[in-house]
């Protein structure tokens, strides 16, 4: 339907106007879009000095918070959750959360209505915002477990909690994937698994850049699952199926190392899942039911353990669900921490291996061996471009022991798309960066950066800000496009197109060494900004 | 997807608006093509086309090709008239258009591709279409995006092919330049 009116107005635009009157777009209105839904302000979104101001009240409301309004002393509140911001039009100091801010624009009153940059709200409420210069239009995007995690019914349970509580608040934070309102599906499906085991990509920790080790693929001994990501397609044992009968858990057990539950007989079918705010580790155990020894150490439905483990605060369960009858064991993390499912010969047993987590960033080299790329105005390959830029970037990024480099390929390798997805999937890396170089008209000349699943618009922003920046060339914008490293990946994933080979002045630059590193230095830092391990 | 397309629609118009002025409507973009229907009639190829007397039946044929942009952001259509062997079809033709820009602001996608063989299977109405790419034919992500854009609007434009398989020195490759897919055969879209 927009479409169609978008269309129509063009047309229209089109019998009637002069050529001329397309310049004059700032008088065009700026529509706004949240989840892709056309919000309808009283006041049309502003471009004014570089930022976009929206009206807060819209913006807010739709977003489920309350907006208050003191007309004696100009003052704005905005509250959601335990979020409060009070804003005083035209002045820069704010109050966020009881502190004192200072903002970059005041803000403003446009026709009655409170005018705030977008920048700012859509950091404060965790809102994803693209400007797409096209259709004149931004479009913000609301993860629903954001919009989850700030409402206050999210806050951990504190011990001997009363009745259902513990369920509840679990139940309220999950991110399943069944709740997830984004406009795309936030994992599709992989349409033609025609991935093969075989053409290895190699792994280097603190870059060695040429002596590829064999890739740790999880086996089934255990899966490593990072933080924050309930990811579904990714099933960390091979589900046999129930047996329809319901077991009972007999002893429930958190050493230093491991969780250890037993059951009386039958198959333990752990479904695990990774919550933040405040970390978790959850595992329901359908088909089963908590034992009398159990039970008994529960008040109301909620049994609680001590914890010897390092990471853990304590071991919370209960009888999750009836049908089918569900135990639910919870790891209150007191840092983020990865499990690891270990095998044992006992299916009636969970041993739950409890291990430090590694931020894991794959750094893609676009290209390489019998796929050249692009090649340069002077007759170089962009395969070679991608391969120095991503061997820097891993021997920068490598030196932070908080992080993991995985590298697609580190030599003059030729891997297939599907593999280098597989490979970043396969570790479950919490980001994916592709490196490309460009090519076109002799003129044309820029940074592009591309994503394609909303989640990773923030990564995309924050790679395409530093990446301008450090190479000076023109800003052609973050935008998006259906590349396949970058579609079917399962974490925020970009692919920055860094310049044009075939742009004279570009190309000479991005074949130097101090260039080179200029450029990876700056996606170092984006890198780590977007991680926030500054 | 769809809003991608339409978004193409929107530019392709206004780029056509700002190159050429409003009213030229043998120009404008995709979207806008509905009422020209002569256009569409004559891309039918067989039986518009006018029959030859003498024996090598050479017909023309008037055909949309499809080209970048000056910003590597869109398609730019253009329309020109092929000469082919009725016997041949006129796929070869019209792709052979692709190299060869008719106007101003508009950069062919296909500079650097040999074409090596167009083949129509009339009994599976697919099109199999063989392409090199030369030292110059690899373009970055967004010109491999435009390339298949522009090779599928160009193809489909014949009615009768349901299906496109594009194949690489004879082969076929999970993807063209490394950056899109190649599903094979690219299915007619709806």
């Amino acid at each position: 339907m927009k479409y169609s009116a978008i269309l129509l107005t063009l047309l229209v635009c089109l019998a009637m106007l002069p050529v001329t009157a397309f310049a004059a777009e700032g008088d065009t209105p700026i529509k706004l879009y949240l989840n892709e839904k056309l919000l309808l302000p009283e006041v049309a979104p502003q471009l004014i000095d570089g930022n976009t101001l929206v009206p807060v009240r819209t913006v807010a409301e739709s977003l489920g918070a309350k907006v208050g309004w003191d007309g004696a002393s100009r003052a704005v509140t905005v509250v959601k959750g335990d979020m409060n911001i009070q804003l005083t039009i035209d002045k820069k100091e704010a109050t966020i959360k009881g502190v004192r801010r200072t903002l970059e624009v005041a803000p403003i009153i446009v026709d009655g209505n409170t005018m705030l940059p977008l920048r700012f709200i859509g950091e404060q409420f965790g809102v994803k915002f693209n400007w797409d210069a096209l259709t004149h239009s931004v479009h913000m995007f609301r993860p629903e477990e954001t919009a989850v995690a700030i409402k206050p019914g999210a806050t951990p349970v504190t011990s001997g909690g009363q009745g259902q509580e513990l369920d509840e608040a679990e139940v309220d934070t999950q991110p399943t994937p069944r709740i997830t309102a984004t406009p795309k599906p936030t994992v599709k499906p992989t349409p033609t698994p025609k991935l093969t085991p075989t053409p290895t990509p190699v792994i280097t920790k603190q870059g060695g850049p040429t002596t590829p080790t064999p890739v740790p693929t999880p086996t089934p001994k255990g899966t490593l699952a990072p933080v924050g990501s309930a990811k579904p397609g990714v099933s960390p044992t091979p589900a046999p199926t129930p047996d329809g009968q319901i077991h009972a858990v007999t002893s429930i057990e958190l050493t230093d190392k491991q969780l250890i539950v037993k059951a009386k007989d039958g198959v333990l079918l752990p479904k695990p899942l990774k919550l933040t705010n405040p970390a978790r580790i959850v595992f329901d155990l359908p088909y089963t039911t908590l034992d009398d020894s159990l039970k008994k150490l529960m008040n109301n439905n909620n049994g609680e353990l001590p914890s010897k483990h390092p990471f853990v605060e304590k071991v919370r369960f209960s009888n999750f669900a009836d049908n089918p009858a569900t135990v639910r064991i919870i790891l209150d993390l007191k840092q983020p921490a990865d499990y690891r499912i270990e095998q044992v010969k006992e299916p009636n047993q969970l041993v739950v291996s409890l291990v430090q987590h590694s931020l894991r960033v794959v750094i893609d080299a676009g290209h390489g061996a019998k796929d050249p790329g692009a090649e340069s105005v002077t007759g170089r390959y962009e395969k070679e471009f991608t391969l120095a830029m991503a061997n820097k970037v891993n021997a920068l990024l490598a030196q932070d022991p908080r992080v993991e480099v995985l590298m697609t390929r580190t030599d003059d390798t030729f891997v297939e798309l599907d593999d280098r997805v597989a490979f970043a999937n396969d570790n479950q890396a919490d980001l994916f960066l592709s490196i490309h170089g460009n090519k076109y008209k002799p003129e044309t000349a820029g940074v592009e950066t591309y994503y394609d699943r909303p989640e990773s618009l923030d990564f995309a922003n924050v790679i395409h800000r530093n990446v301008v920046q450090a190479t000076g060339f023109p800003d052609r914008k973050v935008r998006t496009a259906d590349y396949r490293v970058i579609k079917y990946t399962a974490m925020p994933a970009v692919l920055v197109e860094v310049g044009y080979l075939s742009n004279e002045e570009e190309e000479a630059l991005m074949y130097t060494e101090s260039f080179q590193n200029q450029v990876a230095a700056s996606l170092v830092s984006a890198i780590k900004e977007y991680l926030n391990i500054k | 997807m769809k809003s991608r397309w339409i978004q193409g629609t929107l530019l392709a118009g206004v780029v056509v608006l700002a190159a050429t002025g409003c009213g030229q409507k043998q120009l404008s973009g995709p979207g806008q093509d509905a009422g020209n229907a002569a256009v569409q009639e004559s891309a039918q190829p067989a039986p518009t086309a006018t029959p030859q007397q003498t024996a090598p039946a050479k017909q023309q044929l008037q055909v949309k090709a499809y080209f970048g942009d000056d910003n590597l952001s869109q398609l730019i259509e253009q329309e020109t008239t092929i000469t082919y062997d009725a016997a041949d079809g006129p796929y070869a033709a019209a792709l052979a258009v692709l190299k060869q820009p008719q106007e101003a602001g508009a950069t062919s996608l296909f500079a650097g591709v040999t074409f090596n063989k167009v083949a129509f299977d009339a009994a599976k109405s697919e099109l199999t279409v063989d392409l090199s790419l030369g030292a110059d034919g690899q373009l970055g992500a967004p010109g491999e995006d435009l390339f298949l854009q522009a090779l599928k609007k160009t193809v489909f434009q014949f009615q009768e092919v349901q299906s496109l398989v594009v194949l690489k020195d004879g082969g076929a490759v999970e993807s063209l330049m490394g950056h899109m897919d190649l599903p094979n055969p690219i299915k007619r879209p709806n």
